[in-house]
């Protein structure tokens, strides 16, 4: 009798601890995280008018949730993504201009990427700069760099 | 194992028990909050049921216990122990007192400064019809009454109503302070007033420019929250069915956040993370082509988020007239016992009553939120515009100084309850047939409108088999079903003696004025006029019955046979409407007539497409006899069949609707589609009408007008003539199509949905309560017939 006690017991404490555990989509759900980047072009002494960089997701684990403009006035308007490059390869194609008298010199933000992340470890992107101009659309030199960005 | 003795038994269990308590305590802690985290709400509660099969148990059955959702509009109590705030609960609707619940009322009246709260911070009372829960409560002959009438205000007359927004469950902290969107924000009216009432949706702006005949439209939906913690918020809202919707901001503040297509369950997963962990987000998905849901979550309290969504569309073009509508309602949709995939119709506090998947909730015909609209549009159509007419709304007309004609909706007319329908004239007379294109990095795209030749105006047509069916169902009661029954009595007065015809009614079932069509004698004509005259509106919208009925007897081969449905549209199960058309449609051809402020023009637009007829609309403003005679006119002569189009050197493809459709008086078609190379000099149509071969030139000497939008247009176009395959195709997979198609073009569909996270910044707590904004019935339609409460 004292036995079957026992093992009425233990059943009981057991089945009640195995269903207060959260259910594994929860633990799923909960390894992802929201992280903002934030896209410099430094283009020097040139103004920078025009862009179009190639971003690719090395880790295979972050997915692009929103696109938002840069700190000056002539990229504040958050870039044009192309979908189907997004869609078919994965990549973020990102692209803006300006038409005003407003183009921009030395290092400046000129876009932030919104983007989950699943698991702890960091992100590793590979940007690449298509193409960099000037209000006249001649190519100029920049280069282009992404960093975690702050609040 | 060595031997217990009694003592450490005793121990073991007394020690072991509440440890089980406790753990079955913290688990059944942890599935309600899970339950508000991972439940999507949305399937939540399905059912068979609708609103009109409810009965009296069901309407008083307990709130669905969606702690996230508002629920209860009966009698309630402030229950702040402090004084400092009020805070109301809601009672369930119940017949019987509810035993715990008077306890709570007594116990918390016992405090007096909970009766002298009066209406700060919005408090709930007003006056109104009375609540059958409050008259339950009220008339209950206990000393609850007397308790609470012993405090002045804290009952509610017979002639006030309560609401209130219910808190979440899960946000126990604010439940504590009694200083959410339970409490803050409270819903009340006045009989003879109307009162504004706080939703997070205060306002929307509309921004649309035409060129051409096609129409760039900016929306801005401006969200805020007026409740002491924070909310998501969700909006169900129409938009024109042919929109191409490909853009998507998100502003907060200053910063404006564009949101990305996704796969509609990726986007879904996307933003209910992003809801979880704090950040603000938004989430826009398309529920039926003309009907979308918007959730934005986490706003702050007191804080502003707007959303901004862009499309293009084609206009409708009808003898001379362009027609632009911007819907602003979306109207109570009939859905037939045994779905649940349909779009609900209920009152507020009854979320989960209709059985279905989406749900409009629906302030009652007295109330309206504070939730207003602006609209502008601005017509630069090259020539000066000659006339224009609002159907509905009240605007105002001015010309700038670039020649463009700018039309602005009135602040006097700023309610959202009806489609805002614009018909304009441009001074040239002749409208040509016209080409537009448009080239970026994926290739040409191009529209065609074609014009019929005035040429066909003089060709008469053959006798004609009409059927008119009256949709008398209770969603039309009133003057929708006058302004039908008005258009019929004209089209019937209409037929000529060799012509014959056929009067069909369908609500919960479908009758009809004989077993066959008659001739059209004056005897007949007398007899289904007084037939016509003696139908009511009132019962459901099974649609199906009427559609069988009216195409399924056999057709007189000596005669066209038109049918022409009257109705609202207000069904939720478009699809198989659709389906049953396709099946059983033979030689007919099908018109459908939109009546009323709202009507659903998704399935009229597509009836009258698969019908291979035309759409009209007839709104509580037109004169029937007009949209008639209007209709007959078309009829009068015969269609251009059979089109060949040369394309002079295009080299076009994927052209949509991949069958020419066929030209009738007075209405163009437009063409869609792709091409690669150079546009040549003319395109040439040719065809038949009446029997004689007839041809239409579009000069385009070798250029054309370049349009932003076409290469969305075309997708969207695509889109539709996919899914119109899908009606009657049953073996045919679209879904990859669709969606590869939408995410390769950035475009709403069924199988997409634009996301916006703000990843930068977290707000405090819990993911907040869920607040659906009421929208207003749509005008001429009665809450009463139509909404499930």
């Amino acid at each position: 009798m004292r036995k079957l006690i026992a093992i009425l017991i233990t059943i009981a404490i057991s089945t009640a601890l195995v269903r207060a555990q959260p259910p594994a989509d929860m633990n799923k759900n909960n390894d992802v995280r929201f992280v903002a980047f934030d896209v410099y072009i430094d283009s020097g002494d040139e103004p920078l008018a025009a862009y179009q960089i190639d971003i690719s997701d090395l880790s295979g684990r972050t997915k692009i949730v929103g696109v938002e403009g840069g700190e000056s006035t002539a990229f504040d308007a958050p870039p044009y993504y192309d979908p189907a490059a997004l869609h078919n390869e994965g990549r973020i194609i990102l692209g803006a201009f300006t038409i005003d008298d407003d183009a921009t010199t030395g290092k400046s933000r000129v876009a932030r990427l919104h983007m989950q992340i699943e698991g702890e470890q960091p992100a590793d992107f590979d940007v690449k700069l298509i193409v960099a101009a000037d209000a006249d659309g001649r190519d100029i030199d920049a280069n282009v760099n992404i960093n975690e960005g702050n609040q | 194992m060595r031997r217990l003795t009694r003592r450490t038994w005793i121990f073991l269990i007394a020690a072991t028990l509440p440890a089980i308590a406790l753990t079955v305590f913290f688990y059944s802690m942890a599935c309600s909050s899970q339950a508000g985290q991972f439940v999507d709400a949305e399937a939540t509660s399905p059912s068979d049921r609708n609103y009109k099969d409810w009965d009296e148990s069901d309407y008083y059955a307990t709130a669905d216990g969606d702690a996230n959702v508002p629920v209860g509009r009966d009698a309630l109590i402030e229950n702040d122990a402090s004084g400092a705030k009020p805070n109301y609960q809601a009672i369930t609707k119940s017949t019987q007192p509810v035993p715990e619940y008077e306890e709570q009322l007594a116990a918390q009246l016992a405090r007096p400064e909970a009766a002298r709260s009066g209406r700060r911070g919005g408090r709930g009372r007003g006056r109104g019809m009375a609540p059958r829960a409050s008259r339950g409560l009220l008339s209950q002959p206990n000393g609850l009454r007397q308790s609470l009438a012993a405090y002045p205000g804290a009952l509610p007359s017979e002639d006030e109503e309560l609401w209130i927004i219910q808190k979440a469950e899960t946000d126990d902290n604010a439940a504590r302070r009694g200083r959410g969107p339970g409490c803050g924000a409270l819903l009340c009216k006045l009989p003879d007033q109307e009162e504004a009432i706080p939703v997070p949706l205060e306002h929307t702006d509309v921004n649309a420019s035409i060129s051409a005949y096609i129409a760039t439209v900016n929306v801005t939906q401006k969200f805020a929250n007026p409740y002491e913690e924070k909310i998501e918020a969700v909006y169900v809202f129409p938009l024109p069915q042919n929109a191409a919707i490909n853009e998507f901001l998100m502003t907060i503040g200053d910063r404006k956040i564009r949101g990305i297509i996704r796969d509609r369950d990726e986007a879904k997963k996307i933003y209910d993370a992003a809801k979880r962990r704090g950040h603000v987000a938004s989430l826009l998905t398309q529920e039926r082509p003309n009907v979308f849901t918007q959730k934005v979550a986490n706003i702050e309290p007191g804080k502003k988020i707007d959303i901004n969504i862009k499309y293009f569309h084609t206009l409708a073009y009808d003898d001379g007239w362009y027609e632009f509508v911007f819907p602003m309602v979306v109207g109570p949709r009939y859905n037939p016992p045994g779905s649940t995939d349909g779009i609900g119709a209920v009152g507020i506090g009854a979320r989960g009553r209709s059985g279905q998947s989406t749900e409009v909730s629906y302030l009652s015909t007295n109330q309206r939120s504070g939730h207003d609209i602006s609209l502008a549009v601005t017509i630069d159509a090259g020539v000066v515009v000659k006339q224009s007419r609002c159907v509905n709304h009240v605007v105002e007309t001015r010309i700038d100084a670039q020649q463009r004609t700018i039309v602005k909706l009135s602040d006097r007319d700023s309610i959202p309850n009806k489609d805002f329908v614009l018909r304009y004239k441009v001074a040239d007379d002749k409208i040509n047939s016209a080409l537009l294109t448009h080239r970026d990095a994926t290739g040409g795209y191009f529209t065609l409108m074609i014009y019929p030749p005035e040429s066909m105006r003089s060709l008469s047509r053959k006798p004609v088999e009409m059927i008119f069916v009256l949709d008398c169902s209770g969603s039309m009661n009133g003057k929708p079903i006058e302004q039908a029954k008005s258009a019929i009595e004209r089209g019937i007065k209409s037929l000529q003696p060799n012509d014959t015809f056929q009067i069909i009614q369908f609500s919960n079932n479908a009758s009809q004025l004989g077993d066959a069509p008659v001739v059209a004698s004056r005897g007949n004509v007398r007899r289904g006029l007084k037939y016509l005259k003696d139908l009511r509106g009132g019962g459901g919208t099974q649609m199906i019955e009427g559609i069988k009925a009216a195409l399924d007897f056999p057709h007189d081969e000596e005669r066209l046979r038109f049918v022409c449905f009257m109705t609202d549209g207000f069904i939720g199960n478009e699809s198989q409407i659709l389906g049953e058309m396709h099946d059983r449609l033979g030689a007919s051809r099908v018109f459908s007539f939109g009546v009323g402020s709202s009507p659903n023009r998704f399935l009229m637009n597509r009836m009258a497409k698969l019908g291979n007829g035309a759409v009209a609309y007839l709104s509580l403003n037109d004169c029937g006899s007009d949209v008639m005679d209007h209709f007959f006119e078309r009829i009068s002569h015969p269609a251009m069949t059979d089109l060949k189009i040369d394309w002079g050197g295009m080299a076009v493809r994927d052209v949509f609707p991949e069958r020419t459709p066929d030209l009738f008086v007075g209405r163009p078609v437009i063409l869609t589609g792709r091409f690669d190379g150079s546009v040549g000099q003319r395109i040439r149509i040719s065809g038949d009408a009446g029997g004689q071969d007839r041809q239409i030139v579009v000069n385009t000497n070798g250029t054309s007008n370049e349009l932003e939008g076409l290469a969305a247009i075309w997708a969207r176009t695509k889109i539709a003539d996919l899914v119109d395959k899908a009606t009657y195709a049953d073996d045919r997979d679209i879904s990859g199509e669709i969606r590869s198609l939408a995410l390769n073009y950035s475009l709403m569909s069924q199988f997409t949905a634009f996301v916006a996270v703000d990843s930068l910044s977290r707000t405090a707590g819990t993911q907040g309560t869920t607040i659906r904004v009421p929208v207003a019935i749509p005008d001429g339609v009665r809450y009463e017939t139509t909404v499930t409460e």
